[in-house]
């Protein structure tokens, strides 16, 4: 049975987009059986992109590399005009070096408009260990934790650094859990 | 003596029951029949039928079930874009799927492609990368049950936006942005 985990800000973020009309969520983590039943209730188009899963990128990997193109154009490959409304980024960030964690807000920079909101964990300090989770979103304001958690993360970004290097995305809030984790809750700045 | 069809004519076949009466349910009922694609089974290029399939093999090219139930079993492979009322996977499916009712990925279950259905159920240990085009079909907007009143939209600096965008950013990448609210600690 999984544990579980209570979150605070993820309900802003769905109280703030469920009267629109259709969702697109991206969800940079593992397919959940939770998180497809959560969205289930919603008209959506979820779009999980889980870079340490084991399914394969062997359609992005047949097609030759564009021009100034990122390492995450290539891996995620997202239809042309495909804009996200949600991202949930879980502790995908910690793994990024800085060079990639700019890559990857360039990339998402073409997927995102004024209103997109993200979400995302980081630790509240680096002095203090910092162990990944794979996660569920059972209801708005609780994630399920898997038993299978992810090799630690080997660069944890306080939020400070995501406030700073993740343009467009800006930390909107941020809230202490239990073990040095933080939550996020990100918003879009279009000025730059 | 031993005969007892002495009867019947030697040349004449014994008559049998023509396969329309015995096999096809009647009209407007769908067929309980089931094919099956064996696993030492290759096939390439399209299935399309009126009853349901299985598939413990390989197949490549589209496959067109909208009325019935396609299950692709654990040793199946499915390379193919597939139409079907419900999709249940138990195998391995390269390419989109179009579930009329409802696609089952199974905790054995692996897919990589775009997943369209009223209703989608993915069980614990199915692997998944692409996409789930889901809709209730129960209301106008995202959430079953909206709330009533509006709530401002949030923006980085925490002021409520005037109007909503939904055009992407394509502004070039510019220097990194000073966080409003928050701090490392």
């Amino acid at each position: 049975m999984p544990s579980r985990l209570a979150t605070r800000l993820l309900p802003l973020v769905f109280e703030d987009v469920e009267t629109q009309p259709r969702l697109n969520i991206l969800d940079i983590g593992a397919a959940t059986a939770e998180s497809v039943r959560f969205f289930g209730r919603y008209r959506c188009r979820l779009q999980f992109a889980d870079l340490f899963g084991e399914t394969g990128y062997r359609r992005q990997h047949d097609r030759r590399r564009r021009p100034h193109e990122t390492v995450f154009d290539r891996v995620f490959d997202f239809p042309v005009g495909t804009v996200f409304d949600v991202c949930l980024f879980w502790d995908f960030l910690n793994y990024l070096d800085m060079a990639l964690l700019r890559d990857l807000a360039q990339t998402l920079r073409r997927h995102v408009h004024a209103d997109t909101l993200g979400h995302a964990f980081v630790p509240f300090s680096n002095a203090l260990p910092f162990s990944s989770m794979r996660f569920g979103l059972e209801r708005a304001d609780q994630l399920t934790v898997k038993s299978d958690p992810p090799p630690p993360p080997p660069h944890p970004h306080t939020n400070k650094v995501i406030a700073h290097s993740f343009w467009p995305f800006t930390v909107s809030r941020a809230t202490l859990l239990e073990e040095n984790r933080q939550e996020l809750l990100l918003a879009v700045r279009l000025d730059s | 003596m031993f005969d007892k069809r002495k009867d019947a004519d030697p040349l004449t076949p014994a008559p049998r029951p023509s396969p329309q009466a015995a096999a096809a349910p009647p009209p407007g009922r769908p067929t309980s029949a089931k094919a099956t694609i064996g696993p030492t089974i290759v096939v390439n290029g399209n299935i399309s039928g009126d009853e349901d399939v299985v598939i413990s093999g390989k197949c490549e090219g589209t496959i067109n079930l909208p009325k019935h139930t396609l299950t692709i079993q654990p040793t199946g492979h499915v390379r193919a874009d597939v139409t079907a009322n419900v999709v249940q996977i138990e195998g391995q499916v390269e390419g989109d799927v179009d579930g009329v009712d409802k696609v089952v990925l199974t905790d054995t279950g692996r897919m990589e492609g775009n997943i369209k259905a009223p209703r989608v159920i993915v069980n614990d240990g199915a692997k998944f990368k692409g996409s789930i085009d889901m809709d209730p079909g129960i209301t106008d907007t995202a959430k079953p049950q909206p709330s009533t009143q509006a709530k401002p939209k949030l923006t980085g600096d925490g002021r409520p936006a005037q109007t909503r965008d939904p055009t992407p950013i394509s502004a070039p990448a510019g220097s990194p942005r000073k966080s409003q609210t928050g701090g490392s600690p």
